[in-house]
């Protein structure tokens, strides 16, 4: 049977292997490779042009409407997620008053999150490009 | 204090050194980059490698040279790179990608457990959980590289992967509506009569694709395209670091391998093979599967020419998570049809 101490003995054995096998490679890279460094090496690859100025670009803004639907409808669904090992079970109790009820909520739910990312699109229309 | 009868000790060394454990995924990974480049080759009508290994005109040993020369190779870190990220961060990705292994079960065992590393009433979460760490590694080793192609890559890689990990939740909720469980065995058992890429193609569909995306396979690529990013976010890294993110990537292959067959196409289930005690053939079984959809999804890579990100962000928002949405109302509202078909719960 599996549980107790006996998977985690085995999962801490894992880890342990899963943590030593990269580094080992690592390191043998380290051992075994090469070390010439120089500076032509040494710099950040630009397709043979010397790299100018700092790489780190500021995001644009056009990115953050996605952001704010990325927020909106990971809400929805993480509760769907969470909720659903007994969605079935009370959608069946629901029917035995004769409508469907789980459904209809669920619409209801997805219409609010359309509305909240839409206004959030909207804003951030307004306030991007 | 603890005590390991013999059977427990053979049975920990089997699980964790070779299957599903640390020899499993890498021995995949050596396989699949074989198979790939031969594969593509005959889509391409080229020959692929030929030279290395046993067999006239195979190169089946091709990858582990390429490993010999790539442990051979200087590390160079550059010059304005944050040394300690960009060190850290293959090694990480590694990791990640060899832990989600641990909690996916392979097989039944005679007892009544199932052949996993940890087994955990939650798996499905966890693994869900260990996915999420992926675009925190992308994007760290983009920026700690501080080179301009290296941060566009990691950029697009955080678009690509968070919006494609909605429609991932929102379909796997609809599995969990049917199989009435968060344990990974438990939706394997509740597929015993009827496998659910039946019962949930649009389903199917959604995760298969959205799984490519996550992994950034072909037509997905965006991340690491080479005709406009060189090599997106690890451009920077050479040799064993190198060795390490392509490992990493080809590990990530093997869990999302594993996890559609458990999902959609009954896991270790299949017709009992003669001779064979039963964990042995439902290993098979699984393994067959898996090998299936390892196919399918490098086809990917021969076929299909790569989407831009535009197209690729707008087809996740208005197409895949309305899919998944339409997929989780027809599940809702068929209940009482499907209860009956599905053991478990």
């Amino acid at each position: 049977m599996n549980g107790g101490y006996f998977d985690s003995i085995a999962l801490t054995l894992y880890f342990v292997l899963s943590v030593l096998v990269p580094i080992s490679l690592y390191s043998a890279g380290l051992l075994f490779g090469e070390r010439k460094p120089s500076k032509e090496k040494n710099m950040s690859f630009e397709c043979g042009q010397v790299p100018v100025g700092k790489a780190h670009l500021r995001v644009t803004v056009h990115y953050y409407p996605y952001a704010l639907i990325y927020g909106t409808f990971t809400a929805f669904a993480i509760l769907m997620l969470i909720s659903a090992p007994g969605l079935a079970n009370l959608e069946l109790e629901t029917m035995k008053f004769g409508f469907i009820g789980l459904p209809f909520i669920m619409t209801l739910v997805l219409a609010m999150v359309l509305i909240a990312a839409s206004l959030a699109l909207k804003r951030a229309r307004l306030w991007g490009s | 204090m603890i005590e390991l009868s013999f059977a427990e000790i053979v049975e920990l060394i089997l699980k964790v050194l070779i299957f599903p454990g640390v020899a499993f995924p890498l021995l995949f990974a050596v396989i699949v980059i074989w198979f790939e480049r031969k594969f593509l080759a005959r889509i391409m009508l080229r020959i692929g490698p030929l030279h290395v290994g046993p067999f006239n005109r195979t190169g089946l040993l091709q990858p582990i040279a390429d490993f010999i020369k790539l442990i051979q190779k200087e590390i160079i870190v550059p010059e304005n790179a944050y040394k300690f990220l960009y060190n850290l961060a293959p090694i990480l990705a590694a990791l990640v990608a060899s832990l989600s292994v641990a909690f996916i079960p392979y097989a039944p065992k005679p007892d009544g457990g199932y052949w996993v590393i940890f087994y955990t009433p939650l798996s499905l979460l966890v693994i869900l959980a260990i996915f999420t760490a992926r675009p925190f590694i992308m994007v760290g080793a983009g920026w700690a590289s501080n080179s301009k192609y290296c941060t566009i890559g990691a950029l697009r890689a955080a678009l690509q992967l968070l919006a494609y990990e909605v429609p991932i939740v929102l379909s796997l909720a609809s599995i969990v509506i049917m199989s009435r469980s968060f344990d990974l065995s438990r939706i394997i058992e509740s597929q015993s009569s009827i496998w659910f890429i039946v019962l949930q193609p649009i389903g199917f569909i959604v995760i298969l694709i959205s799984m490519m995306a996550e992994l950034s396979r072909r037509p997905f690529d965006i991340p690491v395209a080479e005709q406009e990013l060189v090599f997106g976010w690890p451009t920077e890294y050479t040799g064993t670091q190198f060795a390490l993110v392509m490992v990493s990537e080809y590990y990530d292959l093997c869990a999302v391998a594993s996890l559609i067959t458990l999902f959609f196409l009954g896991g270790w289930m299949g017709p009992a093979i003669p001779f064979i005690p039963p964990m042995l053939s439902g290993i098979i079984w699984f393994l067959l599967k898996m090998a299936i959809v390892t196919v399918v999804i490098i086809m990917g890579r021969g076929i299909y020419p790569r989407l831009r990100i535009d197209q690729l962000l707008d087809a996740g928002w208005t197409v895949l998570i309305p899919l998944a949405t339409i997929q989780i109302l027809i599940t809702l509202v068929t209940a009482q049809w499907w209860l009956p078909l599905v053991g478990g719960g």
